[in-house]
């Protein structure tokens, strides 16, 4: 009999997934067993959501099998994987932020139209209080960070009744570098406990860190599997995630001397949010020509707000804003005319109008036409475009293409060819890797270093610290509503700002 | 005077308050219904109609509430069903429950009911001053009073209310935890229509005795107003739509002394009070408003 031979939670047999053309997930076979750390890496768009959303039940498969128990299941609807014990923090967490802790837990562990709330809450500090989750049930979920709302995701997924196995959704990428440690942790209490353990990532450290078992998907197919006494290597992951694709390497030539002349300048400013909250006060911030600044920070710190100033679309409430020894009133036509570029932190919504073709984004934003007669000559402005330098190497879409038939990753190129081809004097740019592959964010990341090369001045917003580190000359940290005095990129490390990132500068 | 003011206050305000009430469980799932209007007029219609018939006031509430659900039902089905747009369609309904309550109202116009009269509670009503003012109303009255917190339990202390609460902000949770989000939108609006007929039935059968044509005079948009004002809340409801009715009391006063105050403008003074309470309100600092809820108010819902 097969279920004797090792003991096992949920295994796979050929599970196929289609969507129309696309085969997002072929034959993938896999085991998860009880008490051990499986982590499924892969690159965007490799096919390790679809999976997962397979085994939570949100998909149902087109092909292949599910076992669990000795016997096959079927786990579509998700109630009805739930009910099996799966449970999964998913990355956009699945909570109402205007209730409380208690309320959204209630929601979903409490079966009938009244409960005890005492004996809830009660449950939910001893499950906290077991694994390091500190939670403060009454308090709404609005009031959270990011790291407090997957803490309660995951208190919600050990209260349902009967949960042995937990699905990971890219759990880290929310966390600062000290809440990742503490992670971890958890995790190998969870995995001491008995709980078979699902852990979505990109992030090879992770693996390494704390996975029993790796298999790595690459375009929807399982391409290797290994455990760890078979013992791990980052090369090998590398490898086995990248394919025979070739992957540029992004260095920072160390040394360059920047110009000193000033391209940005902040001073004694303040900045008020929506509402009228002050957001950022004592601001004071510094580019220099050529120079990189990260901009570090818990995300929802005022990343947004403090993009919106360096572009003119908000405007300052106190202190002075300058480009180039100018200063400038809050209005984006002055912003542009200065040399100031934009990439906003949510392009589809912010930038995209989504009847208009990418050429028809391009013009109007400002890119330099050509006539023809009266009007524009559109076919000599297209072919322009796409023989760009800029749109080649961001391998930007056909430019007819409609905006609202391009994937994430496909507007996200679009929108930085935009900002690239002006040969900004100032770039803001937000994000710039979010929703690409890395092949993609190598050569953008190699882009903005050659363009700082070249004397722009680029205040870059990012999650990943790997990023700034890669590229800043500067780190400044947005928190507790100050920014940071800046810090050299190659005199502080990822620790320090990782602190700075929770506390501030007064700790 | 005073306290004849505060007496109709409650009075007054009680239809306005029930219907609010049950808006207010319609926003929480995420519903804006103006129709509340239509509601309370059929509702005040049909109340009446049966008290007519039966000689009996509680059939007659009962018959006002169903006649409001029902039209809530049309609000429901096209805007939760068929995914039409909230304000527009509110506002058609309550056009129609105009026409519809004119049309059928009319034999109805000099027809004299008994209806509910004020019960003077014993002892609670002998209380000095306050006795007179809350406790000699009629029995919808009475009822409306105890809904409010039986509501509030309702809607912040059981699952029910998570989930109708939940509805109105993020329907992807709901549908995560197995509710189908569509079935609470639904019996929210019903009930706020049921809850908006009552307050309708109230007026005719209770408050005022008759049945004129178009009587609800805009009380049920008031509602509707009174719900954002009072931040989604029951008792903050309550106290608006007892705002409400102390200005209408005022008005009545004010016109009894014979002041040389054009009646038209006195018409006026609950209405204008009402978008002054908006005004202030608006200005608050942070969105009290449910999620689902903000989408229809911008115009993508």
């Amino acid at each position: 009999m097969e279920k004797h031979d090792e003991r096992y939670l949920l295994k796979t047999k050929g599970l196929t997934k289609v969507f129309g053309p696309l085969v997002a997930n072929s034959e993938i076979d896999l085991v998860v067993k009880p008490g051990s750390i499986h982590a499924i890496l892969g690159e965007n768009g490799a096919g390790k959501s679809t999976l997962m959303k397979m085994l939570y039940g949100v998909y149902a498969p087109d092909g292949g099998s599910i076992m669990m128990d000795g016997e096959e299941v079927e786990l579509h609807p998700p109630t009805k994987a739930r009910a099996k014990g799966i449970g999964m923090v998913f990355q956009d967490f699945r909570v109402v932020p205007a209730l409380t802790i208690l309320d959204n837990i209630a929601l979903s562990v409490e079966k009938g139209f009244t409960f005890n709330r005492k004996k809830l809450k009660q449950r939910i500090i001893e499950i906290s209080s077991k694994y390091g989750l500190a939670v403060n049930p009454d308090a709404y979920v609005w009031e959270l960070d990011l790291g407090q709302r997957q803490r309660l995701e995951i208190v919600k997924v050990l209260l349902a009744e009967n949960t042995r196995i937990i699905i990971f959704d890219e759990p880290t990428s929310v966390l600062v570098p000290q809440e990742v440690e503490a992670f971890l942790n958890m995790l190998r209490m969870l995995r001491a406990d008995g709980y078979g353990i699902l852990l979505i990532t990109h992030k090879i450290n992770e693996v390494l860190a704390c996975a029993d078992q790796v298999s790595v998907l690459r375009s929807g197919v399982l391409t290797y599997t290994a455990s760890k006494e078979d013992g791990l290597t980052a090369d090998q992951l590398i490898g086995a995630m990248m394919g025979d694709k070739e992957l540029k390497t992004v260095e920072k030539q160390s040394g360059i001397q920047t110009s000193s002349e000033l391209a940005l300048v902040i001073k004694d400013g303040m900045i008020k949010g929506d509402y009228g909250e002050v957001i950022i006060q004592d601001l004071n911030l510094q580019v220099r020509k050529g120079q990189i600044v990260g901009v570090a920070g818990i995300s929802g710190s005022g990343q947004k707000e403090l993009a919106e100033v360096l572009f003119g679309l908000r405007g300052l409430l106190k202190g002075s804003i300058e480009v180039a020894g100018k200063p400038l009133k809050p209005d984006v036509r002055a912003f542009l005319e200065a040399g100031v570029s934009f990439v906003s932190e949510d392009p589809i919504k912010e930038s995209v109008i989504p009847g208009f073709s990418i050429l028809q984004h391009m013009v109007l934003d400002g890119m330099e036409l050509k006539k023809k007669g009266l009007g524009i000559d559109w076919k000599a402005l297209a072919q322009e475009l796409e023989q760009s330098e800029q749109a080649q190497a961001l391998a930007l879409a056909a430019s007819s293409r409609r905006a609202d038939t391009l994937s994430g990753g496909n507007v996200q190129r679009m929108v930085l060819t935009r900002a690239l081809i002006r040969k900004p004097e100032v770039l803001i740019i937000s994000y710039p890797s979010r929703g690409l592959d890395i092949g993609t964010t190598r050569t953008i990341q190699q882009h903005l270093l050659e363009l700082a090369k070249q004397g722009t001045a680029i205040v870059l917003f990012s999650e990943d610290l790997d990023e700034l580190f890669k590229l800043s000359d500067q780190l400044v940290v947005l928190a507790g509503k100050r920014l940071t005095s800046p810090y050299e990129t190659a005199s502080t490390n990822a620790a320090q700002i990782g602190q700075l990132m929770l506390k501030g500068e007064s700790a | 005077m005073i306290a004849d003011i505060l007496t109709g206050a409650i009075r007054s305000g009680t239809s306005v308050m029930l219907a609010s009430q049950g808006e207010l469980v319609s926003e929480r799932a995420g519903v804006i219904n103006l129709g509340t209007e239509g509601s309370m007029l059929c509702g005040a219609l049909g109340g009446f109609a049966v008290t007519v018939w039966s000689g009996n006031p509680w059939l007659g509430t009962v018959a006002g509430g169903l006649c409001g659900l029902l039209i809530s039902l049309i609000h429901a089905f096209l805007v939760i069903s068929c995914g039409a747009n909230q304000l527009a369609t509110g506002l058609t309904i309550m056009f129609f429950g105009m026409g519809v309550t004119a049309f059928f109202g009319k034999g109805f116009v000099s027809q004299q009911i008994v209806g509910f009269n004020p019960v003077p509670i014993p002892l609670l009503s002998d209380i000095p001053y306050l006795g007179k003012i809350l406790f000699n109303h009629d029995p919808l009255t009475y009822l409306s009073m105890l809904l409010v917190p039986m509501l509030w339990y309702l809607i912040f202390r059981t699952r029910l209310g998570i989930i109708l609460r939940a509805a109105g902000e993020r329907e992807e949770v709901l549908f995560a935890s197995g509710i189908n989000p569509r079935l609470v939108r639904y019996l929210a609006v019903l009930a706020g229509g049921f809850l908006a007929g009552i307050g309708g039935a109230q007026l005719s059968i209770a408050y005022t005795h008759s049945w004129v044509e178009n009587m609800v005079a805009g009380r049920g948009v008031v509602a509707v107003a009174l719900v954002i004002f009072a931040s989604w809340k029951p008792v903050q409801a309550m106290l608006g739509a007892y705002l409400f009715g102390a200005a209408q009391a005022l008005q009545l006063t004010v016109q009894q002394q014979g002041l040389a105050i054009s009646p038209y403008f006195l018409f006026m003074v609950p209405y204008v009070l009402t978008l002054v309470a908006l005004l202030i309100v608006e200005r608050r600092k942070q969105s009290q408003t449910p999620e689902a809820l903000g989408k229809v108010l911008a115009g993508s819902g």
